[in-house]
């Protein structure tokens, strides 16, 4: 029987980055990394999502995993906001090293560059990978 | 300062447990609270309740559940993690009204609720992982 | 912030072009084998000097390597260590 948390009523609002650099197919560690994602959401915290290295990739349009069996991301990705998760960053140097352009990413994301995301990083609360 | 602690690999597979283990051993002698283990995804086979290590080797599971009973350190499984690599027993959780017969000493059993609650009130939050 | 990479190749290399003033790199586990000092392992030659590098010492005896043949620059700590490096550092950031 799964036990639940009593929590203050009134949470404390932490920033946390959630960075993905590797990729996601194919490994159930993403899709449950992404689900710490979205239930720090759920309780009130500023979650980000940072795409970079090799993680840059899992934003890709037109992504047929189904072909596979596999979990298809891009369902997960368009409900973000849904969740209250509406900073998404993806580094401009990773999107550059991998010949991309924002108009081959299945949803809207803020392009920052390295320096800009080590600045907002350092100023975060707890960093999470996978 | 309060440090939670986040194991995402299997024992013995990887390091990512003992490196984990040694650290909070060093965390305690330093003064500093242990708030909370979480176990996740490989990491739950950490609880595997009928691991049988070598008797010249190190005992990777009892060691942390003589770290619950002799420190007090709290261990948490993820259910969902647990339940999707068959680590539950559901025979046992339907007999005796309880998960936590299935899993080791000194373990129990919640969901990412826990994991909230230990990020939003550490200090730090550590991963150890493949 | 402090990395704490767990292997080398990729994860080192990424942690490495990332790393900026004030930030600290710990190689633990496999990643210990970075702090050798030889062409196939020169990744940690390229980090600045603002950059604090540490070495998990216990990993080190672990594995036979000794310090001679180590970059320099490399500090070595114990676990008392790497607890005073998370105290010291904010937020800490895993690179597996």
């Amino acid at each position: 029987m799964t036990q639940t948390a009593i929590l203050p009523l009134a949470l404390k609002m932490k920033t946390l980055f959630f960075i993905i650099d590797k990729a996601l197919h194919g490994n159930v560690c993403a899709q449950e990394f992404l689900d710490i994602a979205l239930m720090a959401a759920a309780f009130d915290q500023k979650v980000v999502l940072l795409f970079e290295a090799d993680g840059v990739n899992a934003l890709l349009k037109n992504q047929q995993a189904e072909a596979l069996e596999l979990k298809n991301i891009t369902p997960i990705l368009n409900a973000l906001e849904l969740y209250d998760i509406k900073e998404v960053l993806v580094e401009k140097e990773s999107m550059q090293a991998w010949g991309l352009v924002e108009r081959q990413l299945a949803i809207a994301v803020k392009v920052v560059s390295r320096c800009e995301i080590q600045r907002q990083i350092n100023l975060a609360d707890h960093s999470f990978s996978f | 300062m309060k440090i939670s602690i986040q194991i995402n690999a299997s024992p013995y597979q990887h390091q990512a447990a003992d490196t984990a283990w040694h650290f909070i051993q060093a965390a305690m002698a330093g003064g500093h609270e242990v708030y909370r283990v979480f176990f996740y995804h490989d990491g739950i086979y950490n609880a595997a309740r009928d691991s049988r290590p070598p008797g010249d080797e190190r005992d990777i599971v009892k060691r942390w559940s003589e770290l619950n009973s002799n420190d007090g350190v709290d261990l948490v499984v993820c259910v969902s993690s647990a339940q999707r690599r068959g680590l539950l027993e559901q025979s046992v959780a339907k007999k005796v009204g309880g998960y936590e017969k299935a899993i080791a000493n000194g373990f129990r059993i919640a969901g990412l609720g826990l994991l909230m609650e230990a990020i939003i009130d550490s200090d730090r939050h550590i991963t150890f992982g493949a | 912030m402090l990395y704490i990479v767990n292997k080398k190749a990729e994860a080192l290399t990424n942690c490495v072009a990332r790393a900026s003033a004030n930030d600290a790199i710990l190689l633990i586990e496999n990643a210990v084998f970075a702090a050798l000092a030889i062409e196939q392992s020169s990744v940690l030659a390229s980090v600045g000097d603002d950059v604090a590098v540490y070495a998990l010492m216990p990993d080190i005896l672990a594995r036979g390597i000794t310090v001679e043949r180590c970059y320099e620059h490399i500090q070595y700590l114990d676990y008392a260590g790497f607890v005073a490096l998370v105290e010291q550092h904010n937020p800490i950031r895993s690179c597996f």
